[in-house]
């Protein structure tokens, strides 16, 4: 690949370009939905791209093709630098990236079983069987399976003089049972939305164990039909760990991105209430709460030898005993908070986008309790658990999450199922309240495989590790039978 | 840009190579370029050219797809030879609906436009670097996106279905800032030409300025007027919870069992319409077959939802030709929905309004509840208070927890301005703006 990648670089070089990056990617993807018996969606896709990266007269311009040839990208290259030369025409700072050692390396992703070395016949036969059992109750109208594998080999190159090849691979799976009869009520496992992925091989749909987990499944599902409602009021929130990995994201992963955190995201995701004077100094959450960000964490979906920038992947605090430490950067914007590296979140979705700060895996950190504990010590609560829905302001501030399933906590025991809980906070009071985690031995990696972002739009992946935690006094069962939450 | 010959030859060559039963192509080519602004500079700048296959097979009743974006004998050999291959480690399915044959047309909507295909990165520049200045001008930082490009989808299959359609799109979107409140407006547009980048300018700077020391207040019932933008949202969440086939027969939406009864205001009237010219207007669904004008929601009655060959199969009537590509999970959907406009200006919905809000857009939006089609998201870029027929002041940003059938039920105007606005898989809905009573706020935030 290496001839290729020249071909961008000097083409860039001989052009004026200050600076240039090219990124080839041969993406494999498998996708498999099952639907009640049936195939939902069989889809094997194989793409090959790439694209180029310039700054030229203190300007970005970038330019991509799926057709890899010394033509191709030479014109491609070509219309890089006639893009940074337009853009320069509205630029009130030269862009200037922060210093990284220049590297050689190949890195990928440790896995044990190739998934696509497995029959697509053995996938659906455990996607049948879970089905299966799942419909074995005919309140259940629909049953579906997922399973979705991703590999995608990248050739980096950059004028510096780096040359990075990562293979990352992402295997993801789950099922979900709809139960229609009163209500309709989804149940799903082991999470919603597709279910679990990680940076692992096939290994890891095997240990799911999908069918085993189908009869819980179902029978949960039949059983939120007929439950109460989630009534309103304020009350003490246990969140598991399906709930919680969502809740990290959108309220600490999206508000520490610092391009939104300038303004650069103002027009389409938004900005953040967590400004740079807040650095260090801002209450984010209790002393308890402490989130590291992470791109070595093993299995993480955002783990990676380096991102997008050439930069290498790195570990620190985001929040640190409950105040703002730091931030998501790229090489662009760490001088911005007077960093002279990057962390390496500069991340694109495929070969066709340019790299943009994303979160990484984010993970809050164990506490000390047991589950039973906790719940032993919880008067009038609700245990909440597997996001249903989500929605959270510009800044980041006010959210309102719903989840498949909840139980109510009375005098330390978890009693009555409750259907189409949720919950509404404002994000520092919310993390202030935050008074219990649980031990590491609750704690486990939820992966978000659809994080939205930028213009045009890019899909990226990353994980949130976290153990159940209660929160105090929250406000939940918003529009509960069309009763707003300020008419309780 | 491919052309249209390349990317027939393309389909035709996939065609004569498979040696399955029955095979479709399914042809995506797309040329993109996007300019995006922030705190009144260029910040990125992008350009795409590209193209992806989908080929689906029927082979001894059983169904496979690949897809991927090289276009030579070989690589499409290859992947017909894995299509093959996952065929033939499936069970037989007896349901499996031959794919159909030749279709005819109707002629489309004028969609493709010179003018949008050719802008080029200077064209934007020069309207950013505008809009940009206008921003400083004031004290205000703009950011947003200037985007153009052309989309190409052409569907072929063995039995002598051939579609090829071509459209354009550009759209401007400014949001101007000061401070913690911003206003914004879009344009989005198939001609390039009637972007006025000024003018989009001008009325996101007026909400910005006019958004500047919001007063806070109570979340509860409100009289609202929300511009078309601020519409969008509840008729995207609608049509894919309840307006597509698949949800309605197996009673997951709120329209299952409710054919003929009276649902929303009855001045509401809805209908998917591919041939309205301000339409997208693509003349076929994604496996074929011709879109049908169809009437969703007439005076506030709920008539139809949208099918695809196999729902109808199910339903025991007619495809609408409103298939997404085969096989899917979702079942058939709307792309081209048309809330029928009235006859009131925002002003005049304003003047008409005692105690109300009147909303720019809404920002993230999800579903609470599907089935009662419960919605919630959060206001932004501009909230401001009626009072007395004017605009007295901005307010504060609030969180909505609405269902939309109630929405569409307590609808006292309708406005004559309408928007284009995207939809999924490259559909476009037309909007105008409303004047709704009773509307639900749950909660507020602190900007
Ligand atoms: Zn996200």
């Amino acid at each position: 690949m290496k001839k290729y990648t020249d071909i961008a670089l000097n083409t860039a070089k001989v052009l004026g370009a200050n600076y240039c990056d090219i990124r080839i990617i041969l993406t494999n993807h498998e996708s498999i939905v099952t639907r009640n018996g049936g195939i939902g969606n069989l889809d094997k896709t194989e793409s090959i791209g790439f694209g180029v990266r310039v700054i030229v007269d203190g300007a970005w311009g970038f330019a991509s093709s799926s057709v890899l040839s010394k033509e191709s990208i030479e014109a491609t290259t070509k219309k890089a630098v006639e893009i940074g030369k337009a853009s320069s025409m509205v630029i009130r700072k030269r862009v200037k990236l922060a210093d990284e050692p220049v590297y050689t390396d190949k890195w990928t992703t440790p896995y044990l079983i190739d998934p696509f070395t497995i029959p697509i016949k053995d996938k659906l036969e455990l996607l049948y069987a879970a089905d299966e059992v799942m419909r074995k109750d005919n309140r259940i109208k629909v049953a579906t399976g997922n399973m979705d594998f991703i590999r995608e080999h990248q050739w980096f190159a950059n004028t510096e003089g780096s040359f990075i090849e990562q293979v990352l691979l992402r295997s993801g799976a789950g099922i979900s049972a709809t139960a229609i009869g009163e209500d309709v009520q989804i149940r799903s496992y082991p999470t919603s939305f597709g279910g679990q992925y990680m940076t692992l091989g096939y290994e890891m749909v095997e240990s799911l164990r999908l069918v085993d987990s189908a009869e819980r499944v179902r029978d949960e599902a039949i059983a939120l039909t007929t439950a109460d409602e989630c009534p309103p009021g304020k009350r003490d929130v246990i969140l598991g760990t399906g709930q919680l990995g969502l809740q990290i994201h959108e309220s600490v992963g999206h508000a520490t991105e610092l391009d939104r955190v300038l303004g650069m995201e103002a027009n389409y995701a938004g900005t953040s209430f967590a400004t740079t004077e807040k650095l260090h100094k801002f209450r984010y959450g209790s002393e308890i709460v402490n989130l590291v960000a992470d791109s070595t964490v093993p299995t993480g979906l955002a783990t990676i030898g380096y991102d997008d920038d050439g930069v290498r992947a790195q570990r620190w605090h985001i929040v640190k005993n409950g105040i703002l430490n730091g931030y998501h950067t790229n090489r662009e914007l760490a001088h911005v908070i007077g960093e002279e590296r990057s962390k390496g979140c500069n991340r694109a979705d495929g070969y066709d986008n340019i790299p943009i700060i994303r979160i990484t895996n984010l993970s809050l950190m164990p506490g000390s309790w047991e589950l039973d504990d906790l719940i032993k010590d919880t008067k009038d609560g609700i245990f909440m658990d597997t996001n249903r829905s989500w929605s959270i302001d510009q800044k980041r501030l006010n959210f309102q999450f719903g989840t498949e399933i909840a139980w109510e906590i009375k005098n330390g025991k978890k009693t009555r199922l409750l259907r189409n809980a949720n919950y509404q906070g404002i994000t520092p009071e919310f993390w202030n309240s935050c008074d219990a985690i649980c031990n590491e031995n609750y704690w486990q990696l939820i992966g978000v495989p659809n994080c939205g972002k930028g213009q045009p739009g890019q899909r990226a992946e990353m994980s949130h590790g976290c153990a159940p935690a209660r929160f105090r006094n929250v406000t939940v069962g918003v529009g509960h039978k069309g009763k707003s939450a300020t008419e309780v | 840009m491919y052309s249209e010959n390349q990317i027939k030859d393309i389909g035709e060559r996939i065609l004569k190579l498979s040696k399955a039963d029955e095979t479709e192509v399914l042809i995506f080519a797309n040329e993109q370029a996007l300019s995006r602004f922030g705190e009144n500079e260029i910040t990125q700048n992008v350009a795409k050219d590209e193209i992806g296959l989908t080929v689906r097979i029927h082979h001894n009743n059983r169904v496979a797809k690949v897809s991927g974006n090289k276009s030579d004998d070989e690589s499409l050999k290859k992947m017909l030879d894995n299509a093959m291959e996952i065929a033939s480690l499936q069970k037989e399915d007896p349901n499996l609906l031959p794919m159909p044959e030749k279709q005819t047309y109707s002629a489309p909507v004028n969609s493709y436009f010179e003018s949008t295909a050719k802008f080029n990165p200077k064209d934007r520049a020069l309207a950013i670097r505008k809009i940009t200045e206008m921003c400083a001008e004031k004290g205000l930082e703009a950011a947003g996106i200037f985007s153009n490009g052309v989309g190409a989808v052409c569907i072929m299959n063995s039995k002598g279905v051939y579609g090829f359609h071509r459209g354009t799109t550009a759209n401007l979107s400014v949001t101007a800032i000061k401070g913690n409140n911003a206003g914004w407006a879009e344009k989005m547009v198939k001609d390039v030409a009637e972007i006025k980048a000024e003018e989009v300018a001008e009325v996101a700077i007026k909400k910005a300025i006019d958004g500047q020391n919001p007063i806070d207040i109570e979340p509860g019932k409100y009289t609202v007027i929300l511009e078309p933008a601020a519409v969008t949202d509840f008729l995207s969440f609608m049509s894919y919870l309840g307006l597509g086939a698949l949800p309605y027969i197996e009673k997951r939406s709120y329209f299952s069992d409710k054919a003929g009864q009276r649902v929303f205001s009855d001045n509401v009237t809805i209908v998917d319409d591919a041939y309205d010219k301000r339409s997208q207007g693509l003349p076929f669904d994604f496996e074929g077959m011709p879109r049908k004008r169809v009437t969703l929601i007439e005076n506030g009655v709920f008539k139809n939802v949208v099918y695809d060959r196999k729902t109808a199969k199910i339903a025991g009537t007619e495809t609408t030709g409103h298939s997404l590509p085969q096989p899917n999970s979702y079942g058939p959907m709307p792309m081209n929905l048309i809330l029928k406009s009235g006859d009131k200006s925002v002003d005049e919905m304003i003047e008409s309004t005692e105690k109300g809000l009147l909303i720019t857009h809404f920002h993230y939006t999800n579903v609470v509840n599907p089935k009662e089609m419960v919605i919630t998201g959060m206001t932004r870029d501009g909230v401001f208070l009626v009072e007395n027929g004017k605009v007295t002041k901005a307010v504060k940003n609030m969180r909505f927890t609405e269902s939309i059938p109630n929405m569409f039920n307590n609808i006292e105007m309708i406005g004559k301005e309408t928007i284009l606005h995207s939809a999924f898989f490259g559909g476009g809905f037309i909007v105008p703006g409303l004047k709704v009573n009773n509307f639900t706020f749950t909660s507020k935030t602190e900007f």
